[in-house]
């Protein structure tokens, strides 16, 4: 196994605030890999730099060999680096297959004359697109709410949504934010062996951020923990459940709490 | 219409009015341009396809310029930015001698007696509009354009090229506009700074905001009530345009997605 995401020293200041100082940490190709700490410990700010939303103060972000830490966002994301958002962030007013059939397109680049005036390159893509959306879709459970605007969808609905739509892109690296946020413990075993089978099923590398410490636990293979914005402890799950330093970590929250 | 194609990708843009008094000075000047006498002569009505094209071709290039810097604003900003455009651009014209200065351009050749034929300009116009859009909005690029309409984060995390993709939508605006003007410019006889005004480009708004800013028949839709209204209210003489001001009040209040969005309801 060779190293598919490769972060170096990787800081960002808010002004006087260092909300991710020198962090680094590889994630091998096909692990899950996760990313644990209390709130406020600097994980979707992490998330946003290495999908170029958020400027590194300093650092880099190697995926797939390349330093990507200065790319932008789009062009991150037609690399294989897909994700989803803590807070769902659909396209609320589109349909379902709709949300899901957008990053094929950016993928595909489509061109607006080709779609106006239906050229034989643009009507195959809209086809594949169509097909592999709606395959996607049902992947996710929700082949019976196809043409629902995303916005109306239940909750867990829509983060299976979510997930499906960053599958769209054909990532190789995909990066959840706590995917399981607001769900029962029923729901969040279904997520677990959700992933794994995704993970199985398309060669992914899924990147985790989680606040369920048993889940993360049962899921990843390696563990990384941030506290105030530094890497406090990586490892393997075990390893890190015995770390004095992420049990101060979590403990002196639970305190505060 | 026009300024449904920015707002199909979430971006509110005034430079429509801009691009129309463009569009109106290409036409007003080449057809009435001495040394162009001779290609007149030599096209007769083509002339005015011609017109069009160069205004088409002028409006996309500097929407284009104007594009890529300016679709960078956001929101109010850009509303601004486009609105600064379309009032340099007045003051240009005054003072372009080919443009005629304060004084315009008088004069332009009209291809029909009657006014009303000019629906031979403008039904054949609007009917490839509504196909363009159309087929758009049922395209992979009208998707793309939506996705950033209701999520421009997102939609950059999904590698849509954002940029690109609001300028397309952009300069698709500004070519419609330019022709609109470049049919105009014959109709109205006479071509001047006056037809790019800020209150022009605020009437457009007005008209895309009661009609349905989501929707492509909102612009139509507004435009229809916004012109008919004060005629409809002629036989209340004086408090007419306040009547005309209420209605415009309640119908922000009662129908924030516009008149379109009352039957886009009605359907779901």
């Amino acid at each position: 196994m060779s190293a598919i995401l490769a972060v170096h020293d990787l800081t960002k200041a808010f002004g006087g605030l260092m909300a991710v100082s020198d962090v680094s940490f590889e994630v091998q190709e096909g692990e899950i890999f996760g990313l644990i700490g209390p709130n406020g410990a600097g994980k979707t700010t992490l998330f946003n730099m290495l999908t170029g939303l958020t400027r590194p103060t300093a650092g880099t972000v190697r995926f797939l060999g390349q330093d990507i830490s200065r790319k932008a966002p789009a062009a991150i994301a037609r690399l294989g680096m897909a994700r989803t958002f803590q807070n769902i962030r659909l396209f609320g007013g589109m349909s379902v297959l709709d949300n899901v059939r957008v990053p094929r397109h950016a993928l595909d680049k489509v061109s607006l004359w080709g779609g106006v005036f239906g050229t034989a390159r643009s009507r195959r893509l809209e086809r594949e697109t169509l097909a592999s959306a709606r395959e996607l879709v049902a992947l996710v459970g929700l082949g019976d709410r196809m043409d629902a605007p995303a916005a109306s969808l239940p909750y867990g609905a829509r983060r299976r949504l979510e997930i499906a739509r960053a599958l769209a892109l054909a990532p190789k690296i995909l990066l959840l934010d706590e995917p399981a946020a607001g769900m029962n413990q029923a729901e969040k075993e279904d997520l677990s062996s959700f992933i794994r089978d995704i993970r199985d099923r398309f060669g992914l590398t899924v990147l985790l951020i989680e606040h369920n410490v048993p889940m993360v636990m049962g899921l990843c293979r390696s563990v990384a923990v941030l506290n105030f914005g530094q890497l406090i402890a990586q490892g393997a799950p075990e390893a890190i459940q015995a770390d004095p330093a992420v049990i101060e970590a979590y403990l002196g929250v639970a305190a505060d709490a | 219409m026009s300024l449904y194609f920015p707002l199909m990708t979430g971006q509110l843009s005034l430079a429509s009015i801009g691009f129309y008094s463009l569009g109106g000075y290409v036409a007003a000047i080449m057809g009435t341009h001495p040394e162009l006498a001779p290609l007149r002569e030599a096209l007769g009505f083509f002339m005015y396809p011609l017109e069009w094209l160069v205004a088409l071709a002028a409006s996309m290039l500097l929407g284009l310029a104007l594009g890529y810097p300016a679709l960078r604003l956001r929101g109010i900003y850009l509303a601004l930015a486009t609105i600064a455009f379309v009032q340099i651009l007045g003051v240009v014209v005054l003072n372009l001698p080919i443009a005629g200065g304060a004084i315009g351009i008088f004069g332009i050749p009209q291809p029909f007696e009657d006014r009303l034929a000019y629906v031979w300009f403008f039904g054949p116009l609007l009917a490839l509009t509504v196909f363009f859009l159309w087929r758009l909005e049922r395209s992979g690029t009208g998707r793309l354009f939506f996705s950033i309409r209701e999520d421009e984060l997102a939609a950059r995390a999904m590698g849509v090229n954002v940029t690109g993709r609001k300028v397309q939508a952009f300069v698709l605006g500004c070519a419609l506009a330019g022709v609109v003007g470049a049919m105009s410019a014959p109709l109205l006889n006479t071509w001047n700074a006056r037809q790019g005004t800020f209150d022009a480009a605020v009437a457009c708004l007005a008209y895309v905001l009661i009609g349905g800013a989501r929707s492509k028949w909102g612009a139509l839709l507004g435009a229809a009530l916004l012109v008919s209204l004060p005629e409809v209210l002629r036989p209340l003489k004086d408090s007419r345009m306040i009547l005309n001001g209420l209605v415009l009040v309640l119908a922000c209040v009662y129908m924030p997605q516009g008149i379109a969005g009352l039957f886009a309801r009605r359907k779901s």
